[in-house]
């Protein structure tokens, strides 16, 4: 199978439109996601594609249209809705958290809530605290969700498919300063499951556990610690709830050391998980030293380039990390 | 009682008095086994809004579909779910509608059109915005009513899902059931505009008010609406003005309303006063009254029965159900 | 080439050894694991081999010489073969007295060891893969030499250690052996196998774990006709001087005195029933005394040389008869345990101490002492004080007496209580106090259990 270079965005909307032409209970949902094309241009031709009904242009009313999301998913059709900003969430907390992941287990299994949320996931844009945030640990908090965060066009697409496929109410994580990075897709059909992690690059000195806009900071220090004969590896989660945790504890049992990065502020982060993960395996009596965190500082997302790029891990602070930890 | 033009059978009044009958006998069992601490949890009961629940669910089409709020017990009887499987839920059987992971709050019956109760005021509106755009887009005649009270309709969610069913045209039923009361706190404290029917004009959407203890007036209103609604004309709003004789849940002192007030409401009972009806208007004999009360507390006995006999949940089965496959 | 003989070091904080005699003369033919001499540790007594066959060329100390851990204490080697005393005594590799123990080559008693085994004792930070590593090639952390960052022991430290030992031999092991040597705490690096190609097994961990902590008393019999005539040595001996140098040194008081015990017999009835382990009378007068311990440290002061040394801890020796005679297990900071878990403590110490398996550690810094002889029916008696602490209490038995109890005469349970004192570092006053003090919190037991 060929492949062929794309965005990460046109890898999403290639994902939303084979699935629609698929199924026809695949709709999407959202503000400005028709003739505006969404706001950072994710629809592209989809309105003039599929018409308004199967590309629904909402009121800004969050809490409206993700009820009406959960209980078309619950009557039979398959909604894509899309958030515009991942801190709008907040908006319709409720819907994320009361609602959709609830409603199967409190009802009995009666029901299904087959739909996913979409949206724009984390900062480095400039738009300051209110549209900058990476909110993933308080979507994992919430037992009935699927959280999924993919890092390259290939993966955007295959597990986008898989989620709108999922019975269960997925949350995806787009990642909005790797919309136009690009990458090479296969062509044709194909999916990739979720709750699998990718192992980016194979190494043996130390574990790098990411997710997100966060892999390509590593690979890019992973690259320059080879050049220095340190051999890391880096695995990329992809989907954050249900946690590839075989992958993790087979990686750090190899190499015996570990290290994770992320995006969002470092208390309560996924980060203190994976290391809980880790430390509660088989792979504690692995360790050679202790588990590192590297994630952004307890701080709103600030406006100011340079503070906000001083918060946020780096390559120079993944290596540094790298060493400290094979010290 | 007002006299109606519309003369109803024998059949049909008698089924209406059967309704709020096993409404308010189910109610009254809930209350005395919460008593007796032998259900968990909390319960809200609806002693009093018999009315709105029976003469509601006779105004729309048996293949209607309804959302719930907390206070949802007598709503879900009248849609005909099992009432024995519906009090195990209660009691927190395995046998349950919801297999015990539910509750009183979230009772749900997909083949009787019952899309659960919802426990969070507010959000039950934009869901069943949901299920009637599905039935728009599928092109099935079925409306879907939402119940919710005075107090909720102030909540966002409200009234995002009024605009939304109005923009796009849903066939929405919105139901509220006005007891004056938001838990303790009178309309008259939170709301410049008592008046709640007064909203559906700002979001360009039909209401109508009506008198919630006249079982008739209801099943005529709702009658109303959803040939309205079925027509596809979008939305309607009906206020149905009604009043909780029972606490808002177990824990409630009454703080906040005279006794005086509460035995006034209890002559305006809805069932008294549609049973002096069908008698005043020949409809229904005395003995055949009785019989259908007798039926309703024997069912009820045996559902209080049922579900005492059901088994709990087995603990092995606790992780079952978060996901679906 | 000629070995050298050592005066080894046999415990954590030993720091010298008398040699109590030779066994052999310079000249003698010896093989190895022949008994070269019996040395006297601070607790135990016992014999070091010859480390190699050939002859004892050389010894530079004579019998009663006390000499410092790891000096060099005689030579073996071929007949006429040239050896000088090391300058200052102490064998060169051996000298940082901080290192790792391993290294410590000395072969000791028991016919397996090469070297006092290292018991693990005191808790060594290290990464859980420097852990998991340790423990599957049997060695002690203890051994090895930490450079993490915060001190802890790292894989690659582990693995360093296990590369000099392999330099040094393989260790070659059974697993049983394995197991058994990381329960014990014993070092694999210092035991010479005697199985298969020295293949270290389970036996030669037993006894080199013996070796460091109760040597065998050996019975020679000398002479015969209805007598038979053991050689005064090992432990017995040690116990011999101890007892004679406490008599002799100190001028010791015995103060007599009854302790009603009546309530805490019943207290103890009552806790006891349903308890799968019993608590003993003992373990209540344990907990009794460490706890009027705490309150009043008078009894903890003691005399070395020309000081007056206070201790502060409540380390409470507890006298157990073994076979080979007496030991004196420590309950460390027994003013801080719980009842139920000085009870505890004091079981597991009791069991360690009938099984031989007592560390030198466990048997160091005592600052008090208890015997107990009331379960053969003694109602008084004069303890000798077990040095250097000052002060031992002896409990007897218990006895019904008919007596007078708040006006009414009634039979009460009676525990006989022989306090023994050293009057240089304790007047009589200030001991009567002590005891005045156990006795009420015997006769008011519920306040054991506070």
């Amino acid at each position: 199978m060929g492949k062929i270079e794309m965005t990460y965005k046109e890898a999403i909307r290639e994902a939303l439109a084979e699935e629609m032409e698929r199924d026809e209970n695949v709709y999407m949902l959202g503000e400005d996601i028709g003739i505006y094309k969404g706001a950072f241009g994710v629809s592209g031709d989809l309105y003039d594609r599929f018409g308004p009904e199967r590309i629904m242009e909402t009121p800004i009313s969050e809490t409206g249209f993700m009820g009406a999301a959960i209980g078309s998913a619950m009557t039979g059709m398959r909604p894509i809705a899309e958030i515009m900003f991942s801190d709008f969430l907040c908006v319709c907390y409720d819907m994320l958290v009361n609602q959709a992941p609830k409603l199967r287990y409190m009802l009995g299994g009666n029901h299904s809530v087959p739909m996913v949320m979409r949206t724009a996931s984390g900062g480095g844009t400039g738009a300051a605290a209110q549209h900058s945030q990476s909110l993933e640990a308080l979507l994992c908090h919430t037992p009935g969700l699927k959280v999924v965060i993919p890092s390259t066009p290939e993966d955007a697409k295959g597990l986008l498919k898989s989620s709108i496929r999922d019975n269960n109410p997925v949350m995806f994580l787009e990642q909005k300063l790797l919309y136009n990075t690009k990458g090479l897709v296969p062509e044709g059909e194909y999916t990739i499951p979720l709750g699998v992690a990718d192992i980016k690059k194979e190494g043996s000195d130390c574990t790098i556990v990411t997710y997100g806009r966060m892999v390509h900071f590593c690979l890019g220090a992973a690259e320059k610690l080879a050049a220095e004969g340190i051999n890391v590896e880096v695995i990329d989660l992809r989907t954050l709830y249900p946690m590839d945790k075989p992958c993790i504890i087979e990686s750090v049992k190899k190499t015996k050391h570990c290290i994770i990065v992320h995006e969002a502020v470092k208390t309560g982060g996924l980060g203190g998980e994976i290391a809980a993960t880790i430390t509660e395996s088989e792979a504690f009596n692995y360790l050679d030293a202790p588990i590192i965190r590297l994630a952004s500082e307890d701080v709103p997302v600030p406006f100011c380039p340079i503070l906000e790029k001083g918060v946020l891990p780096d390559e120079d602070k993944i290596i540094a990390a790298v060493k400290k930890t094979l010290a | 009682m007002k006299k109606k033009e519309t003369v109803i059978s024998k059949e049909f009044g008698l089924k209406l008095l059967s309704d709020m009958h096993r409404s308010r006998k189910f109610e009254e069992q809930v209350q005395k086994y919460f008593s007796l601490g032998m259900i968990h949890g909390t319960t809200h009961l609806g002693i009093g809004e018999e009315a709105t629940a029976a003469g509601t669910v006779a105004g729309l089409e048996e293949r209607d579909e309804i959302i719930t709020t907390h206070r949802g017990h007598s709503q879900i009887v009248c849609k005909g779910v099992d009432v024995n499987l519906m009090m195990a839920e209660i009691f927190a059987k395995e046998t349950g509608v919801c297999k015990g992971r539910g509750g009183s709050m979230h009772i749900c019956d997909q083949a009787k059109g019952v899309w659960s109760g919802n426990g969070i005021l507010g959000s039950a509106p934009p869901i069943a915005c949901g299920i009637a755009l599905t039935r728009k887009k599928k092109g099935e005649d079925k409306v879907t009513a939402v119940f919710f009270g005075d107090g909720s309709s102030n909540e966002g969610g409200c009234h995002e899902a009024m605009n939304l069913a109005a923009a796009w045209n849903l066939p929405v039923m919105f139901v509220c059931i006005n007891n004056t009361y938001g838990m303790s706190t009178h309309i008259s404290k939170v709301m410049k505009n008592t008046n709640i029917s007064d909203r559906a004009a700002g979001y360009g959407m039909k209401a109508i008010d009506v008198d919630g203890n006249d079982v008739l007036a209801v099943y005529e209103a709702v009658k109303e609406a959803r040939k309205y609604i079925g027509e596809g004309n979008g939305p309607v709003l009906v206020v149905e003005h009604s009043y909780r004789i029972s606490g808002h849940s177990k824990s409630d002192g009454n703080l906040y309303r005279t006794k005086e007030e509460i035995a006034a409401w209890r002559e305006k009972c809805p069932i008294k006063n549609f049973k002096a009806y069908l008698l005043e208007n020949g409809i229904a004999t005395e003995e055949e009254l009785a019989q259908v009360e007798a039926d309703a507390t024997k069912a009820l006995d045996d559902a209080v029965q049922f579900a005492i006999d059901s088994p709990y949940p087995s603990l092995d089965t606790v992780l079952d159900d978060v996901y679906a496959d | 080439m000629a070995v050298e003989v050592i005066m080894p070091k046999a415990g954590m904080d030993m720091q010298e050894g008398k040699i109590i005699q030779w066994f052999k003369n310079v000249g003698d033919k010896v093989a190895e694991g022949d008994a070269l001499l019996e040395i006297e540790t601070d607790k135990v007594n016992m014999e070091v081999e010859a480390p190699a066959d050939g002859v004892l060329l050389a010894k530079y100390y004579e019998d009663g010489e006390v000499v410092p851990v790891v000096t060099v204490i005689a030579f073996v080697g071929a007949e006429g073969e040239k050896v000088e005393q090391p300058a200052g005594g102490a064998v060169p590799a051996a000298a940082p007295a901080a290192a790792a123990p391993a290294p410590v080559a000395a072969p000791v008693a028991a016919s397996v060891a090469k070297a006092a085994p290292v018991i693990t004792t005191g808790y060594v930070p290290a990464t859980p893969l420097a852990k998991a590593m340790a423990a599957e090639n049997g060695i002690s952390l203890n051994a090895v030499a930490p450079t993490g960052e915060m001190g802890e022991v790292k894989a690659r430290d582990v693995v360093k250690y296990l590369e000099e030992l392999s330099a040094e031999g393989k260790i070659s092991v059974t697993p049983l052996a394995k197991r058994i040597a990381l329960d014990l705490g014993v070092d694999l690096a210092s035991i010479v196998g005697t199985g298969y190609n020295n293949k270290i097994t389970k036996a030669d961990v037993y006894g080199a774990a013996k070796a460091a902590e109760a040597p065998v008393v050996e019975e020679i019999v000398v002479a015969s006709v209805g007598v038979k005539r053991v050689k005064l040595s090992g432990m017995r001996k040690v116990v011999a001087q101890r007892m004679s140098q406490s008599r002799t040194e100190i001028p010791e008081v015995t103060q007599n005195s009854k302790a009603d015990v009546t309530d805490l017999m019943a207290l103890r009835a009552k806790i006891n029933e349903g308890r799968e382990v019993k608590f003993s009378v003992n373990d209540f007068v344990l907990k009794a005394v460490a706890k009027a311990l705490g309150a009043d440290k008078n009894p903890l002061v003691n005399i070395q040389g020309d000081e007056i040394v206070y201790e502060e801890s409540v380390n409470l020796g507890m006298a157990v008869a073994i076979d080979a005679g007496l030991v004196v297990p420590v309950l460390v900071d027994a003013d801080k345990k719980s009842m139920n878990e000085l009870a505890t403590y004091a079981k597991d110490m009791a069991k360690k101490a009938r099984a031989g398996k007592l560390t030198m550690d466990e048997m160091s810094g005592s600052t008090f002492t208890v015997t107990n002889v009331g379960m053969y029916g003694v109602e008084s008696f004069t303890p000798i004080i077990n040095q250097p602490n000052s002060c031992i209490l002896g409990v007897c038995a218990i006895t019904d007496e008919y007596c007078l109890y708040k006006g009414e005469p009634m039979f009460r349970k009676k525990l006989g209580l022989s306090f023994a004192h050293d009057h240089r570092s304790l007047d009589g006053a200030p001991a009567a106090e002590f005891m005045q003090a156990l006795r009420w919190l015997l006769e008011h037991p519920y306040e054991l259990l506070l």
